[in-house]
């Protein structure tokens, strides 16, 4: 159902989900089932069902995981599924194993210890907590916008605005990060800014919204993605997404056009070589393609060299005579 | 120093509460008080020890068979599920007879295509009498058949009995109340049928303070039957197709009526600046949030932002000005849009100013906002409300002194809205238990037990509308719950009213005679409390119209002042305790 998964789908810590699961040699066979589920259903996406996974893991592990990756979806399901208690339990089980020095979950548990915090009222106390984060994964964006949160939660509005705009640079997206901007800016007194601030959090909210589905909904959406692509132009995401709903309407040649100036600002990304390389074929032919790939491709020379090399060979497939 | 008390004394720097008590306590006027049925000597209390004990018996106990309460609510579902049968419909409590006592008013749902039905079905008035409940629908009531929504009560008229507003699926209806139970459907001249539209809540309040109640009504969504929309998963099989989300829909607008005095009204939505706002208004809650003197209102909208209209009519030209975002109620802390369905305002910290509440979809949180000076601040996490929320579909809501011990407790009607939602969201249930939330006084909240609560609140039902009254008049409010395709149920309170308490019937005479809209500031001892008249809130309902205040152990007599929509500050000095008073507007 849609608006039920919404929610899952707007998840917010998806910056750090788990890619590499340690060896399940040790593992018994529902162990390794229950992994294999939880990660499924913990994930930030459709099939998101975090309490499920919490009963999951704690049926094959206990409520104490002595598996690092197990105490670390367990606190994770816990926390989303509101059950604090657990969620620290499982934390408390993550940190006691030596073998918890995995950075990607390591710094989602201490945002999860910081949050657990601030949810209980303790905001002073969360900050360093997120410090923690920050000192394993120093581009946690979550992390930066949670200490902005909990600063702002315990008074400290001035010191907190940073700490969110941070937070946005490496999250452009972050709705929350843009709601609590505004109301930053807001409190701060700096009005003007703080209605600019709103205005594109309602425009974040309206391009964001999946479960849009009528005619004016998707009308909404793509007028909201539009603005976007000159107010919030480091969403590049958000300027695919225009691009893919530009072409399903008729608006090819804008669009690779458009894509075409994103790539020039901002080279960096399969997914919109991928894209241009599809409308570039069907907008101008392969022969042409070929040739402005080049050109984009040789105005680009900071992309990292492996990456380079993947896109060549992604135009070699797709610009083919 | 208390918490409580610590906290009064910051609420006490703020001036607007600052200065409206400081002219609350100086000046006595003259009022006529006239003493209702009561139990005024606290020795005859039927429970006189404190409920504070671990065997404590349950609070609420169901009464709907005791009292006869026959009411089946049927959503004319066929399996083609139509996305109007899933949003159940209300109730309103009123004393239609004068008889002193409070009789309901249930709406029904309609026959959809598909659906034949197997008894009449029309909306039900009924009488209370000393034997409970009988059917007192009059004839023009039983030919009605449209699928009902919202039922509203007020004296729109200010003849002195209420009248009703109902709102539909469909265009609405004014019944006025023509006296030995008879009511005249006045709709077209009026002027408030509002359209072949899909309505959901409405609510009676003098906007304009002219002394008459104009009405707020909340525009739903475009949805028609037979719009050929599918959804769920069908290809699964039939019984894997779900009602429509409201995203499949576009929403529609609000409409304000203006009461012109005559008997009729006009609709002033475009001019007042509420055209164009399309929302999905669900839940609508009336209070002067922003204590200027004059009815504010919040719509909670399903899956939109929601709105906040500040009141900023002058000299009797009604205007509003959506200020939701500016005062952090659009969204939620997060900033994300939530389904909101019921509301309420309530000052549930006991600083003296309104605080807001919604209750919403499942894996959202229901969310309480607590006002902080010139804005709204989500609490939903640190208030506790968050957790037990999550697996839950609110409806009707309630923001109200349950256990009379001076703060303002919840009550939630659960039930999610897809008939299916065992096969299609794993580990969520389309029958939910109703839920009772204890104040602690300072905002955090804890889930009462079956045990403690009540049995119903360990049955699982589709619940949608909640009304509160004192109906039997002991001091303690009592609960109806409407279910979807269910039948309602009466929740008598039997643990209020052994502590002290004080209740208020207002009567108008510069203001709405019914009292609509009045606050009141109540000193107990050394506690404030801030109390209104129950005008819109919860989901499709309409509450005893009469304020009642818990007061905890304080049982000297009371003071109190009045603030009545007409600007009128009153106040009364040493009120006795454990009884209603009837108070008249100065002229």
């Amino acid at each position: 159902m849609p608006r039920a998964l919404r929610f899952l789908l707007l998840g917010v810590l998806a910056a750090c989900d788990s890619k590499s699961a340690p060896p399940t040699a040790d593992l018994t066979a529902d162990q390794t089932a229950a992994l294999d589920q939880a990660r499924v259903l913990v994930a930030v996406g459709a099939k998101a069902e975090p309490h499920q996974a919490l009963e999951l893991l704690t049926t094959a592990f206990g409520p104490a995981p002595r598996h690092a990756e197990a105490a670390f979806l367990m606190a994770r399901a816990a926390f989303r599924d509101e059950q604090r208690p657990r969620c620290t339990q499982a934390l408390d089980a993550y940190f006691a194993l030596p073998a918890a020095d995995h950075p990607d979950w390591s710094a989602e548990a201490w945002v999860l210890r910081g949050w657990l915090l601030e949810r209980e009222g303790r905001f002073a106390e969360a900050p360093p907590l997120y410090a923690k984060a920050l000192e394993i994964q120093p581009r946690y964006g979550y992390a930066m916008f949670r200490t902005g949160n909990a600063l702002a939660e315990a008074g400290d509005e001035a010191a907190a605005l940073p700490w969110v705009e941070r937070a946005l640079v490496e999250r452009p997206a972050l709705l929350e990060g843009h709601f609590l901007r505004a109301q930053l800016l807001r409190r701060l007194g700096r009005g003007e800014e703080a209605e600019r601030a709103t205005e594109i959090h309602r425009l974040v909210n309206q391009a964001g919204d999946n479960g849009a589905s009528t005619r004016e909904a998707l009308q909404e959406k793509f007028a909201a993605l539009e603005q976007l692509e000159t107010r919030l132009p480091q969403w590049v995401e958000g300027r695919l997404q225009l691009a893919r709903m530009r072409t399903k309407v008729g608006q090819g040649a804008l669009a690779l056009q458009q894509l075409t100036a994103l790539l020039r600002e901002r080279p960096v990304g399969r997914d919109g070589w991928q894209l241009w390389i599809e409308l570039a074929r069907v907008q101008i032919g392969n022969a042409s393609a070929r040739t402005e790939f080049d050109q984009l491709l040789g105005a680009a020379p900071d992309l990292p060299t492996e990456l380079r090399s993947e896109l060549r060979a992604l135009a070699a497939r797709g610009l083919r005579q | 120093m208390t918490a409580m008390a610590e906290r009064q004394s910051h609420a006490g720097s703020e001036p607007t509460v600052a200065a409206r008590t400081a002219v609350a306590w100086g000046s006595i006027a003259l009022v006529s008080l006239v003493l209702l049925s009561c139990d005024g000597d606290p020795s005859t209390a039927r429970t006189p020890t404190m409920n504070d004990g671990a065997a404590r018996s349950p609070c609420f106990v169901d009464v709907t068979a005791d009292l006869h309460l026959d009411f089946v609510h049927e959503n004319g579902a066929s399996g083609k599920r139509w996305f109007v049968e899933t949003n159940g419909s209300g109730a309103t409590w009123l004393d239609f007879d004068g008889d002193r006592r409070l009789d309901l008013f249930l709406m029904q749902g309609a026959a959809l295509p598909g659906f034949t039905a197997t008894r009449p079905l029309h909306d039900v008035l009924l009488r209370a009498t000393a034997q409970g409940f009988v059917d007192a629908t009059p004839a023009e009531m039983r030919g009605e058949s449209a699928h009902g929504m919202a039922a509203a009560h007020a004296d729109y008229d200010n003849d002195g009995d209420p009248d009703l507003y109902v709102t539909n699926y469909g265009p609405n209806v004014l019944w006025r109340n023509d006296g030995g139970g008879r009511f005249t459907d006045v709709t077209t001249a009026a002027g408030v049928a509002d359209g072949d539209r899909y309505h959901s809540s409405c609510a009676w309040a003098d906007f304009d303070r002219d002394g008459d109640l104009d009405l707020y009504v909340a525009g739903y969504v475009d949805f028609r039957v037979g719009d050929g929309k599918t959804c769920g998963e069908p290809k699964r099989g039939p019984e894997f197709a779900s009602y429509c989300h409201p995203d499949m829909y576009q929403g529609i607008d609000d409409t304000l009526f203006r009461n012109d005095g005559n008997g009729t009204f006009t609709d002033v939505s475009r001019e007042a600046g509420l055209a164009g706002a399309r929302g999905k208004g669900l839940g609508v809650a009336i209070g002067d949030f922003d204590d200027d003197g004059d009815a504010d209102v919040f719509v909670a909208n399903d899956s939109d932002p929601n709105f906040l209209w500040r009141n900023d009519s002058k000299d009797g030209a009604l205007r509003f000005a959506n200020v939701a975002a500016l005062w952090g109620v659009e969204f939620n802390g997060e900033g994300r849009t939530q389904s909101c369905m019921g509301t309420a305002f309530g000052d549930v910290d006991g600083d003296l100013d309104l605080d807001l509440f919604t209750v919403n979809l499942s894996n959202e949180t229901n969310t309480l906002w607590l006002k902080e000076g010139d804005h709204f601040r989500d609490r939903s996490y640190a208030s506790g409300m968050a957790g037990p929320s999550m697996p839950n579909v609110g409806f009707g809501t309630l923001l109200a002194d349950l256990d009379n011990d001076g703060d303002q407790d919840v009550v939630v009607a659960n039930g999610h809205v897809l008939d299916n939602a065992e096969l299609l969201l794993p580990g969520i249930t389309y029958r939910q238990q109703a839920q009772l939330c204890w104040n602690d006084g300072t905002a955090r909240f804890t889930v009462a037990t079956p045990s403690d609560a009540g049995s119903y609140f360990g049955e699982r039902h589709v619940g949608r509308g909640l009304a509160a009254a004192d109906f039997d008049d002991d001091g303690d409010l009592d609960l109806l719950f409407t279910h979807n395709r269910e039948q309602a149920q009466l929740l008598r309170n039997e643990r209020g009213s052994s502590r002290s308490w004080i209740g208020f019937e207002l009567v108008g005479k510069r203001s709405p005679s019914d009292g609509s809209g009045a606050e009141l500031l109540v000193r107990a001892g050394d506690r404030t409390l801030r109390r209104a008249t129950r005008i819109g809130e919860s989901y499709l309902c309409g509450h005893d119209r009469r304020v009642l205040v818990g007061l905890g152990d304080a049982r000297d007599p009371v003071d109190i002042e009045i603030l009545w929509p007409s600007g009128t500050r009153q106040t009364l000095q040493q009120l006795p305790t454990r009884q209603y008073h009837r108070v008249e507007e100065p002229r």
